[in-house]
């Protein structure tokens, strides 16, 4: 849901790059290249990058509108 | 037996060896990976959680957060001489998080965890890592203990990497930190570990030939 915090294959830390990358590539900015900045080399942790889905901000959203299931609109 | 190192930057080194056998090299390489002790959240205490994640993804997400790593002043929980399961203040550093979100949803980040103590040197390694995001009018509170360990254990005490390979005739080892130790001191760590390894084996070996004879 949320963006992992380590690498799945090698393990290094990549979510503190997270935002950043997020936000640059909606501005436009090629992903190889924000990636290439942001100092993520090898390529097991790049795909973690250009794969990633981030379902949560829908998440956040439908409970914003709705609440959670079992407790109802938020009180 | 000769090491050079090629390059170096503030978290990975590059060394050549010369006459090094590639076991040795192997041997550092996964003493690196497996061995070096670091430190990370080993158990959360939830109080309350509202938050769209369950306990235990939120837990393992935390889990995964590297910490500066203490490892002179700490001890490993199973070898403290307190004997306690919870810790005394030689293996266990405290940590609280504690975060609401009010009318608009709230990130909580990796420095949102506040340490029982405030100047302990045992702190998450960046402060921008997302944990978990919090809707309007949700809730976490939780206790974290974090301890020593090592990657064997679990892949959150995982101090960096390290591969060693063979370019134009010529050995190379690279090894990275992930932040819980300066490069240098990890890869020091993992030779330590590597020798004092050997030396068990050669007593073990002397020991067997001794009962045998």
């Amino acid at each position: 849901m949320l963006f992992p915090i380590r690498c799945f294959s090698c393990g290094a830390l990549i979510a503190h790059k997270w935002e950043s990358y997020q936000s640059r590539v909606e501005a436009g900015e090629p992903p190889g290249k924000v990636l290439d900045d942001l100092h993520v080399k090898r390529y097991c942790c790049r795909r973690m990058f250009i794969s990633a889905v981030d379902v949560m901000k829908e998440v956040v959203e439908f409970y914003t509108k709705y609440g959670r299931a079992e407790v109802g609109p938020i009180r | 037996m000769r090491l050079k190192m090629v390059e170096s930057d503030a978290e990975s080194i590059r060394l050549e060896l010369e006459g090094v056998p590639t076991s040795l090299g192997n041997a550092i390489r996964r003493a690196v990976i497996n061995e070096v002790p670091c430190m990370a959240v080993e158990e959360v205490l939830v109080i309350e959680n509202t938050s769209p994640l369950p306990n235990e993804i939120l837990a393992h997400r935390i889990s995964l957060i590297p910490f500066i790593s203490d490892i002179d002043s700490y001890n490993f929980p199973e070898e403290c001489s307190c004997n306690s399961r919870l810790g005394c203040d030689r293996c266990v550093v405290r940590y609280v998080l504690r975060a609401e979100a009010g009318e608009t949803p709230v990130t909580v980040y990796s420095r949102d965890l506040i340490p029982e103590k405030p100047n302990t040197k045992v702190v998450p390694v960046n402060g921008d890592i997302p944990i978990v995001i919090l809707p309007p009018g949700e809730r976490v509170e939780m206790e974290l203990y974090v301890r020593v360990g090592r990657g064997m254990k679990h892949a959150k005490w995982q101090a960096g990497l390290a591969s060693l390979y063979e370019e134009d005739g010529r050995q190379y080892l690279y090894v990275e930190s992930f932040g819980f130790l300066p490069v240098k001191r990890m890869l020091l760590e993992a030779v330590k570990i590597v020798r004092r390894r050997v030396a068990e084996l050669g007593e073990r070996l002397d020991e067997a030939v001794a009962n045998a004879k």
